[in-house]
């Protein structure tokens, strides 16, 4: 049975009148991939700063590695690796002499210090950059040395915090591969972004933040799940009158139709064989239709449906 | 309108450093005004001055020696530890320190080898004069001690003698203690303008000039002729703001003095300094890339050019190959006018007017090199 | 870990453009334009020149005597004459002191002299005296009878005295040349203006920077991370101030005074006391980067002031106006510890001041002790 790594319990946290966190409990199991989704001021890094014991919290309780963490629990410290949201990184030192400094933040033995950090370097594909400084690097690169400077200690929890913003398409798919490949050589992670898509890509068990408070929790599919769409269909289709609207609406797991601008939306709940269904129909009334396409519904479906929000600004 | 409100902004975040230098300025000047006396008072006038008088002799001479001293200037008491005589010496609280050896009156009417002894502070030319006064007294009472033999009547003939004074009248200038306090005023604010000017208005030049600020105003409707003339006019009004606000604290501070001709030619001296003070700025906004290289900058232009043209050590005591070098600063022109103007009524106009040429001369070549870099700049 | 932190802090602070300008280049500089500006002034002082003057008869036989002297003092059978008469009318010598030809008019009137100057300078002071002297002569002479030869020769071996019955005591074995003070003051600046301490500690608080961030969660110790970083700015600022006593007394030969060890001593403990002013500064909340980089640079530059970096004489006044200023201001400890070292044979005031630096330092790093080592924050 999988121990838990992270376990919060109805954390409270307050900035005067604003309450950032809101009787927010979490639960994170070792070997996750833990996604933490929600617009921005959601409280997600909040949320990680509180458990990092940087950030005090009134209420609640939060345990990692069964042990409530204090500024000086240096051996949970030990295990713990953090990819901050800004880059945290020194301007004056190279690439390698980043890496190697913050390691040895943790690690005091020399040589295996220095196998440590060629690992990182390989591991985040820095080789050509280590003598460069950060100012010539590029927003991808960045990211990328700020996760070398924060995993280089082989850490088994590691903290990752919108390591995606401004960031390059190839860098990103290095840094989500990278990610996965963490995952697969023990490390629990705790990814959050308000990029949906990654959130989907990569994450086991995902948690949808808003104004300081747990929506939902679940893997990917239990999510969506949650909500009545399980597909929409859209037709292109030139004309139509009202008899095939209802006759339409009629149609078995239908919930909604809309018409507007030559496009047609049907909304399913549920149901496997919709679109040949409804190509079915078409084909039977002798309806001409144009372009067909049939979407699945994401986590900002989710998100909308319980917030009436969207999840990206 | 935009570029004027942005260089507002940018201006506040500059308050700081305006207020700060303008403090150190009002404490000079409150400093200054205190120490008048002693410093700046002319080396001509015989002010009096603090004695300490140690008589190990305890004669006629030395008592008469003593009276003389206290009719001219302040006996001092110190304690005669050697450490304590330096500590009142260089507390100022004593100038000149006299011993009277014992037997010295003795030794002097047998004419034997003594000396008074005697501890000065180096450079003082107070301390010279008290030394020729004591020569002057020992010499002219020792000869009537000689003739008469009675030491009262020989000090009251020695005192009659030593009264003999000639009339001196000075031309031309007011008392020289009423304008000093203006001139130094107007002579550290080369040192404070230039600071605050450049380390207000540098930075603000910078972030306009800054690529993307520069692509983005660029592609806007303004045209670049109107956003240069734009920028000159902020710029322009930011300086003129500052020498404002320094001008009219003088003109309250000094008004009896300010407001007259001489005053007036402070002022318009003053201000184009502040010209040639935007060209610098204007420059460094051109080729500096770094808001914390604005500060080394001017203080290096600042403190360096004070000290090499005269502001802050008299341009009596600088060597003439210092002077040859401090002639390239704009701030060389700026004191020359300045110390003509002390000399009004007696002055030299070329002086002046030469002194105001070559300084818009400095602003005209500071301006054009910031234009042409700038161009050169943009074109890459 | 603790030599790791240190490593890298002191790679960190050579790095900055701003750290290494200030503590090493800008004291090097203004050091030069000091010995440029100083390093005449023995010379342009000390060397006397012969002084012109006009001399406007009556035209009378009471000029005669006038006459005689002021041939005597121009005899240039000597090396040096003290003046140089030029015989002329009342208009021209008016025109000649215009121009500045002559330092000063002597107009006789009955056999009087009266003199006439235009500024208030040393040549001016002399000629007074020269004709006072004249004055009590004649005065003297006038006193007695003509025909008592016994009195005259008395009288005129008086008036011929040229003997100085005073003889000057050293003051100190230091170096006792005003301009020292200057070079103390920038002594003082250059361990007082301390990037590298506010840097540092800007990077070790969390809610400051992102760096610090990353070592709040590290294995490594917090206290060993506040002093390796701190041990590191001291370093800088310890060689910084080390160099600039080099170049000093090697390059430009300035004599400080007193013993270069001890010079040293003070420079290490004002370097301390530069690094926790600077900590402090950059542990302080609240406040922006570049107003701390300014803060850092105002509070030296102004302390500096204080104790006489631009006008020496500053020094003076607030010690005898504002003591508890002189007391509690850092740069004043320094300038105050070193001058104590050229002038005084024994070490109380040295010991003093260096004591007011330590404690100074120690109460600083405290505080910033305290406000860096909260890891965790209410927020970031």
């Amino acid at each position: 049975m999988s121990e838990s790594i992270i376990k919060i319990e109805k954390l409270v946290k307050r900035y005067k009148e604003l309450i950032a966190l809101d009787h927010l409990s979490l639960d994170v199991t070792e070997g996750e991939i833990f996604g933490l989704l929600g617009p921005n001021g959601s409280g997600k890094t909040t949320t990680i700063n509180c458990i990092l014991s940087l950030l005090t919290f009134d209420k609640g309780s939060i345990k990692v590695f069964g042990k409530e963490m204090k500024p000086d629990s240096y051996d949970i410290k030990q295990k713990i690796g953090v990819v901050t949201q800004n880059v945290a990184v020194y301007n004056e030192l190279t690439v390698y002499e980043n890496i190697d400094y913050f390691c040895g933040l943790y690690v005091k033995d020399k040589s295996l210090r220095k196998k440590y950090v060629d690992e990182a370097i390989e591991f985040v594909d820095l080789r050509q950059f280590t003598k460069f400084y950060p100012k010539k690097l590029s927003g991808g690169l960045l990211r990328r040395l700020n996760i070398a400077c924060g995993i280089a200690h082989k850490p088994t929890l590691i903290f990752m915090d919108e390591p995606t913003v401004a960031v390059d398409p190839q860098s990103r798919n290095k840094i989500l591969e990278n990610i996965l490949e963490l995952n697969r050589n023990g490390a629990t992670i705790i990814y959050t972004s308000h990029y949906m898509e990654e959130v989907e890509q990569i994450c086991t068990q995902i948690s949808i933040m808003d104004k300081g408070k747990m929506i939902a929790t679940g893997t990917k599919n239990e999510l969506l799940k949650m909500i009545k769409n399980s597909e929409t269909i859209t037709i292109e289709i030139l004309n139509i009158n009202e008899e095939t609207l209802s006759n339409l609406k009629n149609l078995p797991h239908v919930y909604d139709v809309k018409y507007n601008n030559n496009q047609l939306k049907l909304y399913y709940s549920g149901g496997k064989h919709n679109l040949v269904r409804v190509l079915d129909y078409f084909k039977k009334e002798n309806i001409d239709i144009g372009r067909v396409y049939s979407e699945l519904p994401t986590l900002n479906d989710v998100f909308l449906e319980i917030t009436g929000k969207e999840l990206r600004d | 309108m935009q570029v004027f409100k942005a260089f507002i902004k940018i201006s506040r975040q500059s308050i700081g450093i305006i207020l700060t230098y303008t403090i150190i300025f009002i404490v000079f000047l409150e400093m200054m005004s205190r120490f008048n006396s002693t410093a700046t008072a002319s080396e001509f006038t015989e002010s009096s001055i603090n004695i300490a008088v140690i008589d190990n002799d305890n004669s006629s001479l030395s008592n008469n020696l003593l009276k003389y001293i206290d009719s001219k200037h302040n006996i001092i008491d110190i304690d005669t530890d050697i450490d304590d005589i330096r500590d009142a010496m260089y507390r100022r609280s004593v100038d000149y320190v006299l011993i009277i050896p014992e037997n010295f009156y003795e030794n002097i009417i047998a004419g034997n080898n003594i000396s008074l002894e005697s501890y000065k502070l180096p450079d003082s030319v107070a301390a010279e004069f008290v030394e020729l006064q004591l020569n002057n007294f020992i010499s002219v009472y020792t000869a009537y001690i000689d003739m008469l033999d009675n030491s009262d009547l020989a000090y009251e003939k020695t005192a009659n003698v030593l009264k003999a004074e000639a009339e001196v009248s000075v031309s031309g200038s007011t008392s020289s203690d009423e304008i000093s306090i203006p001139h130094y005023f107007y002579m550290f604010l080369t040192y404070i303008l230039l600071s605050v000017i450049v380390m207000c208005i540098t930075p603000i030049l910078i972030t306009m000039n800054t690529e993307e600020i520069k692509i983005r105003t660029l592609c806007s409707s303004l045209s670049s002729v109107k956003r240069n003339i734009f920028i000159a006019i902020s710029t322009f009004s930011l300086g003129l703001i500052i020498f404002l606000l320094f001008t009219v604290f003088s003109l309250i501070r000094f008004s009896s003095d300010m407001f007259s001709t001489v005053g007036m030619l402070r002022i318009l001296n003053c201000f184009i300094y502040m010209i040639v003070c935007l060209g610098i700025s204007f420059s460094a906004g051109v080729f500096l890339k770094n808001r914390n290289t604005v500060s080394m900058l001017a203080n290096v232009i600042g403190l360096g050019s004070s000290f090499l043209t005269g502001v802050f050590v008299d341009r009596s005591l600088l060597a003439p190959s210092v002077l040859a070098v401090g002639k390239f600063l704009p701030c060389y022109w700026y004191i020359n006018v300045e110390n003509e103007l002390l000399r009004f009524g007696n002055h030299n106009t070329r002086t002046i007017i030469y002194g105001y040429g070559m300084q818009i001369l400095f602003a005209i070549v500071l301006f054009a090199l910031g234009i042409v870099f700038s161009k050169s700049k943009k074109s890459e | 870990m603790f030599f790791h932190v240190f490593k890298y802090g002191l790679k960190i602070n050579f790095r900055v453009k701003e750290i290494v300008f200030w503590a090493f280049i800008f004291p090097i500089i203004l050091g030069t334009c000091f010995y440029a500006a100083f390093s005449s002034i023995s010379t342009s002082t000390e060397s006397f020149n012969t002084i012109n003057v006009a001399i406007v008869l009556e035209n009378s036989d009471s000029d005669i005597y006038f006459k005689e002297i002021a041939d005597s003092l121009s005899d240039d059978e000597n090396d040096l004459p003290l003046l140089n008469p030029t015989y002329c009318s009342s208009i021209e010598a008016g025109q000649l002191l215009e121009k500045e030809e002559v330092t000063g008019i002597i107009t006789l009137s009955g056999g009087i002299p009266s003199l006439m100057i235009s500024g208030d300078g040393i040549n001016e002071s002399i000629l007074k005296e020269i004709l006072n002297k004249y004055l009590q002569s004649v005065s003297m002479l006038s006193d007695i009878d003509v025909n008592d030869t016994a009195s005259l020769s008395k009288v005129l071996s008086a008036i011929n005295n040229d003997i100085s019955y005073i003889k000057e005591l050293k003051l100190t074995d230091g170096n006792t040349d005003v301009f020292t003070n200057y070079y103390y003051s920038l002594i003082a600046m250059c361990c007082l203006m301390c990037f590298s301490g506010t840097m540092g500690s800007m990077s070790i608080k969390a809610n400051l920077s992102s760096v610090g961030i990353r070592k709040n969660l590290s294995t490594t110790r917090k206290s060993v991370i506040i002093l390796g970083t701190f041990m590191s700015s001291y370093i800088i600022q310890a060689i910084a101030s080390i160099i600039l006593i080099i170049y000093l007394n090697y390059v430009l030969k300035v004599n400080l005074g007193g013993s270069l060890p001890l010079i040293t001593l003070t420079a290490l403990v004002g370097s301390f006391a530069g690094v926790s002013t600077g900590t402090f500064i950059g542990a302080l909340p609240k406040l922006s980067e570049s107003l701390k980089i300014a803060l850092n640079i105002i509070v030296s530059l102004f302390s500096c002031f204080l104790s006489g970096l631009m006008i020496g004489d500053i020094k003076y006044i607030i010690q005898d106006n504002l003591p508890l200023l002189d007391l509690l201001n850092p740069a004043a400890a320094i300038s105050n510890a070193l001058y104590s070292l050229n002038i005084y044979d024994t070490y109380n005031k040295f010991i003093q001041s260096i004591s007011v630096l330590t404690i100074y330092s120690i109460v600083l790093i405290f505080t910033s002790y305290l406000m860096t080592r909260r890891e965790t924050y209410a927020s970031l």
